[in-house]
């Protein structure tokens, strides 16, 4: 088994196979390699650990399950990343309390009891709202154009570059108060 | 000026917000989170093995109740017959155990209410029997 660990990782093709016939071992050779990473998308976009946590046990639930529908026509890991982030985005809007305003940047007060690893793990992510925290990251980071995430959300274009735009300057306005 | 597309890679890779980004400690994947994954993997396999225990089983159920059950041409015949010839206590528990058999097997509206009919014409001509043997006693 490799150590490597990471959406990039490219997946064994004889785990695969293992897994596509059931293997338990294979499943757990797959969760090895791409939990962690999944864990940390997961936080990045949800923002809480518990949330990330039920996120990525749905996700490999899932993935196993339909393992046996994977053709290979995009790596392991892609396939993998991309049902996490849907299941991540279906979490956010069905969290009614953001839906009020799609528009919002700015994060609501942290509630008393908040965890400071927590916070930590988000960095200035965790001064954004919900939304505008994954459009940052997904765009940012992980590469997503504006119309995929616009189609995650259901909503324009015009939407996502507006909160990145908005999103953005407030973090480098924020970073540059930092060091000065 | 526009700037090459590989030279605005490195100049992003060079942001401070950028580095603050992939900088964020990454969260560790507890062995606590795999066992929940393998609890409901095998939780949702066992189920989907019972759905499939339960559709054979009811499957293999409805054949038998269809072999058991009373052709209702058959049931028709049998109740015309009732209607003509006068009936008897047995003929009248014959009906009712017919009757219950339709409900139990959810026999058509038509063939439920051929035997109603039937059991009326029995319990009345029944009736008509017993006032008849009444006379007699009395006389």
């Amino acid at each position: 088994m490799h150590n490597e660990t990471g959406f990039s990782t490219e997946l064994d093709a004889a785990i695969l196979a293992r897994a596509q016939r059931n293997d338990r071992a294979a499943f757990a050779a797959i969760y090895d390699c791409y939990a962690q990473a999944g864990l940390a998308l997961a936080l990045r976009i949800l923002g809480r650990h518990a949330a990330a946590e039920d996120a990525v046990h749905d996700c490999f639930v899932r993935a196993f399950e339909k393992i046996h529908h994977y053709r290979g026509d995009a790596p392991f890991g892609i396939w993998l990343k991309r049902m996490l982030v849907n299941q991540c985005i279906d979490r956010l809007r069905a969290e009614t309390r953001w839906s009020a305003d799609a528009d919002a940047i700015d994060a609501l007060p942290a509630p008393s009891g908040h965890q400071t690893d927590q916070i930590e793990a988000l960095g200035l992510l965790a001064r954004l709202a919900p939304r505008a925290r994954s459009v940052v990251w997904l765009h940012e980071m992980e590469g997503y154009a504006h119309g995929e995430i616009a189609r995650l959300y259901g909503q324009t274009e015009s939407w996502s570059k507006s909160i990145l735009a908005r999103s953005l300057e407030r973090l480098r306005r924020e970073i540059q108060q930092e060091s000065a | 000026m526009n700037i090459p597309v590989d030279q605005s890679e490195v100049l992003a890779q060079r942001d401070p917000l950028r580095i603050h980004l992939a900088g964020l400690p990454i969260p560790e994947a507890s062995t606590a989170l795999w066992s929940r994954i393998e609890r409901t993997r095998q939780r949702r396999r066992l189920r989907r093995q019972w759905a499939a225990t339960g559709a054979v089983a009811a499957v293999a159920m409805i054949a038998v109740l269809k072999l058991s059950m009373p052709d209702p041409a058959q049931v028709t015949q049998a109740t015309a017959a009732m209607a003509t010839a006068p009936a008897s206590e047995p003929d009248l528990r014959a009906i009712d155990h017919q009757l219950q058999s339709a409900y139990d097997h959810a026999a058509d509206p038509e063939q439920i209410q051929a035997l109603w009919l039937a059991r009326e014409h029995a319990t009345s001509t029944t009736a008509t029997r017993s006032i008849e043997d009444d006379r007699i006693i009395r006389l």
